[in-house]
This record gives structure tokens, C-alpha cells and sequence, in this order.
């Protein structure tokens, strides 16, 4: 008695051919979870919800989640930039957010996303680092920012980049002097600085399969099935920040141009869902 | 040392040191025994507990009393790396605290705390999963502390939080274990103490409960604290845990509830 | 600052040394005075642990001029593996490792796309079996807007945004691409436009030499 032309279950079909599984969806203009091809997974934005931090978010894009919190040193100043100050992202993906993950130091990926993010503050000048002087050459303030991944179900640079961003507009940092007669650095109780951020760049991630169907907002299902991905970070004018391109086929400009049309629609409505978090 | 698998920030940082405006002396309690937040001695804070968060986890559950916020997910029964027979299944349980979870910046690395802390839920969970039903497999729990509002009521809700997710997970138990924290602080308890009030406390007592069979599974207590007054708390935590328990089940029924 | 004393669309001179170090191939890859040697080895037996079934597990080591390897040189590795993995025919070696070193031997700028013109070479020296070649060449655009090709470290050091592309010999599609700065979109098929281009010139020198060697 045949019961179903599917022998088997979609989930070994998946295990077995995940290519295959991948193409029949995408055959139908749709993808595994329901998505058409174009369309972003719900994206929530929290902030400001940790209060051991000075500033901080929650960001989810569909299932995965990150959570972002920056804490406020005092440290001295390099000697070739007395005036600036550090910012130092790292992000932990922890053997809680996926099998995939082996407890431990920071695996390669979790390496790659942190350089990323530091790349993209760095080269983009997020923040002007001398706002971040208390006194010239002998004492600046250190933001670490943390990223933790609580659920990881792909796109998680997109995440970060929103996570980080955020969580540094919300920053407040106490008023901060240098007491010549003690050599200490006091602060005030009151949280009452802001930084003021020179430019808010964020990112989108389109996968590519089979060299032509552009997947935007990748599951982890997805990403592992798609060797190629696509990201582009635009600022609020429109300035590009970063391109990245890794693995696949070789991919054509229009591809690259498709994918900044996405990003560039994509933008407004990340920032829309910033300023609706607030 | 220099971890070089993390960007690096400056040699040395230290936090600011705050002066304080006024000399504003906490007042852990009112004329009328009430705390800060409103609370009676012996009441418990208000609990936020939800399922099935992480969805690569077998099964996961987040937890959140006052500030505190606890991330769990459970993976497993999974095959056990190392290649020896164990007749029982093994429980493994990893308390991370997020690096900006305390008052202070934690390092991102394993320290001891987080050891010991992982110690004592495994202690606290061993007797409630039926590890004898599965040979050759492990169990792995993670938890991430996103902030912590007082360690031993952070731990008592990692336990609880932690069992509702192998709840999650449909391994099977003998019951859920709810845990409850009492603080002992000028010979009286506070049940459920926050931060504040934690930096005031000459001891502590965590309890580890499971109501339906009336068994202790864990009791932490530290301290020089008179023995009537340890009974009194165990018997206000006895209370407490099976406040935690409805919840707990609440929890777990809501997301079957919702499908039906 | 001293100009630059080639043309802005004009590369570094090129040199290549085939089996550099005693390995199953290697070669030394020169952009002017940026050098990368790498190494090959494989196929060869893989530990149980990193087996896959029906293809290679590739393997990068990058080791940086000074020091210790760290979050950016890993993130090189990832780079030139996820970049060789699109080209070597890896289905041809199931169950075995090939293992790719490189090390820095001197820094001059473009280091990434010294590495992976390196790698390709080695493993052409190998004889892996590839479907493609990848050859990679860096650009920056400078504060006046103008494309320099092949920057030396000083002129990336003032530029406004750097771009590294991987090109695939055949269909001279895109393999890699990062930039960083900032930069418009213009701007950016501009500098895609320049280095492919140059990419074409690389490989010419690459099938040079290989002829070279041959004869």
C-alpha cells in the first residue's frame, strides 16, 4: 500500500541530499521555513535591557538571537594615540546557541566575526576614538563590547552588526576626571555621557545556491547547505562600508548589484525597527 | 597572558572608581518589614520562565527574576565522546557568565566560580533525570548568565531554569527540581535576596526541592547562623520551591496549551 | 609622502619560486616586496575526527611575519580556505587531508592576495587537481578618488577604502571579495573593473612560468 510518494520523511530527505532538498524549494519559489526568497525573517530589537552594562541590546532576526552588552574601563592610552581610546567587540559563540559550537576558546568562526566587526568599526570610524579621552596620554576609556549568541539559526553577522551598533548608541558612561593630586580617575554615579556615533552602518547577508537564486537572510540550514554568501554594510547616506564575499562559485557584478539593491531597501528597514525600539 | 584567539584590548583596564554623591545609607527594610522593592521578608520575586527559546537546543528554557536572566539549553541524550562504557548516562552542566553580566567586567575565559557553580546544579539535578536509562549517552547542559542579580538566588534559578529545559528536552525525570535561596542578614531571613542585599548577608541557604516526591535533592548553606533559624529558612525555601513549581509546570504546559 | 613611482593601474613585478621548501609543492609568491611562501601537502591521512566522506578535508595554516598567529590571521585562513575549497576538485580525495601553510617572508601591503596567488601556485606544484584558478589582486582608493592597484603598505595606510578580489581563471566570476573604508558603488565596480584586468595579467605570468618550468 503506497501512502505517500515520499518514502521517507523531509527531514532524512534533508540529511541525505541537501542540495537537492534545498533545490526543490527553491523550484517553488520558496524556501524551507515558508519564506519566499526575498523576504527577511521578523527582526526584534531590544535595548538598553541589561543594566550591569553601560549600554546594551537584544537583537533576534527570526530564531537567532544575540545579546550585546558594553562595559566601561579606564585604561592608559597607546603611545603613538595619546588621545584615543579603545573599543574592543568580541563575540562568544557558545556550545548553548548550537550543536556546533564546542566549549572552549573562541573557535574560527567566532574569530572571523570579531575581526569582521572590528574591521567595520575601524575602517568605517563608527566613533571617533578621541571622544573617548579623559586625559591626553594618560588615561582613556575602554568599551568592551561583548556579543553573546544565545540561539544560533544563521545570518548571525547581520545580527551582531545591529546588536553592536545599537548597543553603542545607548552607551552612557559617567562623567569622568583626572585628579592630578591622587593620579586616579573619578567618576561620577550618574550615568549621564552619550557617545555620538559618526556614522551607523548596518549589514545584510544574502547566501547564493547554485551561482543564480539569491537566498536573503540565510537559516543556519541554508548557510550550511549554500557554500556562498554575500554581505554589504551601507551607512545612513548610502556610503558603502564593507563588502565581503566568501566560498561558492564565481559570482557576476550583477549579482554584487542585485544584492546592494537588497541592502539598500533592507537598511531603511533595520533602522526602522532601531528607531521603533527606543 | 594574551588569549590571541580574541581581539585584543589594552595590557592593563581597570573600572572607575564612583564617588559616591551622599553618604546614602541602604535601608534594607521599612518601619513595616517592607524591603526595598516592596516585598515582605519571606515573599519571592515575581518569576518570568518561557521554553523552548533556543531552537537548535533539544530543550531550553529562560528564566528571569528581577534582573537576573538565565539562558539554558540542554542538547542531548548524546552519544559520549570518550569510547569507555558507562552503564549510566552522564551529566554535564556549563555556567557561563556573559562578561558583562556582573557589576564587574568578567573575563571571557572558564574561571572558578563558574566551575564550582556547574558542580553544584549538577549535584542538584543528578537525582532527578533517570541517567540509569541511558547507557553510553551524555547529557549536556549549558547555561548563560546574562545578568545576575544576586549569586545564590542566580544559582537557585539556573537550577530550576535548568530543569524545566531537560524537561523540554523530554528526558525523562522523577520530577522537576525547583530551587529557592534564603539570605540570613541581622538574624533574620530574606527570602529571594538581591544584589543589595547579598553584600549585607552573614550566610545563605540554597535548597533544591522536588515537591511531588518531598525530597531534598541539594542543600547549600553557609554561614554562622543559629539553628532555628536554619529551620525556619528551610521550611520558608520547602514553601518557596513549591510556589516555583507551579510556575515551573505552567511553563511547560503552555506552549502544548497553545498547539491544542 | 613619496609618489608612487609606477603608474596607478600598474602592478608590482611579479616573482615566483616553484618548490620553495621540501614539500609535496610549494612555491614563493612576490608582489615587489611582499612575499608569501606556501606549502602543500597531501593528499595525506586525515584524522578520524576531521574525515569527510566524499571529499578533502582542506586544511590553512597562515603564519603572520612576526609573532604569533591571531584573530586576523585566522580569519586569513578562513579566507584562502573557503577560496581554494571552490576550486580544487575535492570530490577526487575522499577522506584524506590536504594541508596548506603559508608564511609571511616579508610585508609590503596585500598580503591576503599575495597568499592566495602563492597558494594556488603550490598547489598547482602539488598536482591537486583543480577545476579552476584563483588569482587575486588588491586596490585602494585614495583620498582624491583615485585607484591605485597593488598598494604598498604606505599607501593603504592613507587610503579611504581597500579592496582585495579573488577571480576564477576560467569565468573570471567573482571567488572572493573584501573591502573595507568607505566607498561607493561606483567606486567599488570601478576597482573591480581595474583588477580583473590585472588578474588577467597575473595569470598570464603564472602560465609564463609554469611553460618555464616545463621546458
Amino acid at each position: 500500500m503506497v501512502k505517500n510518494s515520499l518514502a521517507f520523511e523531509a527531514e532524512t530527505f534533508r540529511k541525505i541530499q541537501p542540495q537537492e532538498y534545498l533545490r526543490r524549494f527553491i523550484q517553488g519559489n520558496i524556501r524551507p521555513d515558508g519564506r519566499s526568497l526575498s523576504q527577511f525573517r521578523p527582526t526584534t530589537v531590544n535595548q538598553s535591557c541589561i543594566t550591569t552594562t553601560n549600554g546594551s541590546s537584544m537583537v533576534r532576526i527570526g530564531n537567532t538571537t544575540v545579546v550585546c552588552g558594553i562595559k566601561a574601563e579606564v585604561a592608559t592610552p597607546k603611545f603613538n594615540s595619546p588621545l584615543e581610546g579603545y573599543l574592543v567587540p568580541n563575540i562568544d559563540l557558545s556550545p548553548i546557541c548550537s550543536p556546533k559550537f564546542k566549549p572552549g576558546p573562541p573557535g574560527e568562526l567566532a574569530q572571523v566575526l570579531s575581526e569582521n566587526l572590528n574591521n567595520l568599526l575601524k575602517s568605517a570610524s563608527v566613533l571617533d576614538l578621541t571622544s573617548l579621552c579623559i586625559k591626553e596620554g594618560i588615561a582613556v576609556w575602554v568599551l568592551y563590547i561583548d556579543l553573546v549568541c544565545v540561539n544560533y539559526d544563521g545570518n548571525i553577522y547581520d545580527a551582531s552588526v545591529i546588536g553592536m551598533i545599537t548597543a553603542l548608541t545607548n552607551v552612557k558612561l559617567p562623567e569622568a576626571t583626572f585628579e592630578e593630586s591622587s593620579g586616579l580617575v573619578k567618576a561620577t554615579e550618574e550615568l549621564s555621557v552619550t557617545l555620538k556615533l559618526q556614522r551607523i552602518p548596518y549589514s545584510v547577508t544574502v547566501a547564493l545556491f547554485d551561482g543564480q537564486h539569491l537566498l536573503v537572510d540565510p537559516t543556519e540550514v541554508e548557510e550550511s547547505i549554500t557554500s556562498e554568501q554575500i554581505t554589504i554594510v551601507f551607512d545612513e547616506v548610502g556610503q558603502l562600508c564593507s563588502i565581503w564575499k566568501v566560498g561558492g562559485l564565481p559570482s557576476s557584478p550583477e549579482h554584487l548589484k542585485q544584492c546592494m539593491n537588497i541592502a539598500r531597501e533592507r537598511y531603511k528597514q533595520i533602522s526602522m525597527i532601531v528607531k521603533s525600539s527606543i | 597572558m594574551v588569549d590571541r584567539r580574541r581581539i585584543q584590548g589594552p595590557e592593563v583596564s581597570v573600572a572607575p572608581i564612583i564617588i559616591k554623591s551622599a553618604d546614602k545609607r541602604t535601608c534594607l527594610k521599612d518601619e513595616h518589614s517592607r524591603r526595598r522593592d516592596g516585598r515582605n521578608l519571606e515573599d519571592i520575586c515575581p518569576i518570568f520562565l518561557k521554553t523552548g527559546l533556543i531552537s537548535q537546543a533539544n530543550g531550553s528554557a529562560f528564566i528571569e527574576i528581577r534582573r537576573t536572566k538565565i539562558a539554558c539549553g540542554v542538547y542531548g541524550p548524546r552519544q559520549t565522546k570518550i569510547p569507555s562504557f558507562s552503564g549510566k548516562g552522564n551529566l554535564n552542566v556549563e555556567i557561563k557568565f556573559a562578561p558583562f553580566s556582573c557589576q564587574k567586567r568578567r573575563q571571557p575565559y572558564r574561571d572558578a566560580q563558574e566551575k564550582d557553580l556547574s558542580q553544584l546544579v549538577i549535584e542538584a539535578l543528578v537525582p532527578s533525570i533517570r541517567l540509569d536509562l541511558l547507557p553510553k549517552s551524555t547529557i549536556d547542559i549549558y547555561i548563560t548568565v546574562l545578568e545576575n542579580d544576586g549569586t545564590a538566588s542566580c544559582l537557585a534559578a539556573a537550577i530550576t531554569c535548568a530543569s524545566v529545559a531537560v524537561a523540554d528536552a523530554g528526558i525523562e525525570m522523577l520530577d522537576l527540581v525547583p530551587a529557592s535561596s534564603a539570605s540570613y542578614i541581622g538574624g533574620e531571613i530574606y527570602m529571594d535576596s538581591d544584589l543589595a542585599e547579598e553584600q549585607h548577608e552573614t550566610g545563605y541557604l540554597i535548597l533544591s526541592y522536588m515537591p511531588s516526591l518531598k525530597e531534598v535533592t541539594h542543600i547549600l548553606q553557609s554561614g554562622d547562623v543559629d539553628l532555628a533559624l536554619t529551620t525556619q529558612a528551610f521550611e520558608q525555601c520547602t514553601d518557596a520551591c513549591s510556589k516555583i513549581y507551579s510556575v515551573m509546570i505552567n511553563s511547560l504546559l503552555l506552549p502544548i496549551r497553545d498547539t491544542q | 609622502m613619496a609618489s608612487r613611482k609606477r603608474p596607478p593601474s600598474k602592478i608590482r613585478t611579479i616573482s615566483i619560486e616553484p618548490n620553495y621548501v621540501n614539500r609535496d609543492g610549494s612555491a614563493l609568491f612576490k608582489f615587489g616586496d611582499s612575499a608569501v611562501v606556501c606549502s602543500v601537502n597531501g593528499p595525506t591521512e586525515v584524522k578520524l575526527r576531521d574525515e569527510k566522506v566524499d571529499k578533502a578535508t582542506i586544511d590553512v595554516i597562515f603564519k603572520p611575519l612576526v609573532g604569533l598567529p591571531g584573530t586576523k590571521d585566522k580569519t586569513h585562513e578562513y579566507i584562502i580556505r573557503s577560496t581554494v575549497e571552490s576550486v580544487i576538485k575535492s570530490n577526487l580525495y575522499p577522506r584524506t587531508l590536504i594541508q596548506i601553510v603559508c608564511q609571511v617572508m616579508m610585508d609590503d601591503g596585500n598580503i591576503l592576495a599575495t597568499a592566495i596567488n602563492a597558494t594556488t601556485y603550490a598547489l598547482m606544484n602539488a598536482g591537486v587537481e583543480m577545476k579552476d584558478i584563483a588569482v587575486a589582486v588588491a586596490c585602494i582608493v585614495n583620498k582624491d578618488g583615485n585607484i591605485l592597484i597593488d598598494p604598498e603598505l604606505r599607501e593603504i595606510e592613507k587610503a579611504q577604502s581597500y579592496h582585495t578580489f579573488a577571480f576564477s581563471k576560467t569565468s573570471f566570476g567573482l571567488l572572493f571579495c573584501e573591502s573595507t573604508g568607505l566607498f561607493t558603488e561606483e567606486q567599488y565596480f570601478e576597482c573591480y573593473a581595474i583588477c580583473k584586468i590585472a588578474a588577467q595579467e597575473i595569470i598570464d605570468k603564472i602560465r609564463m612560468k609554469i611553460q618555464l618550468d616545463l621546458t
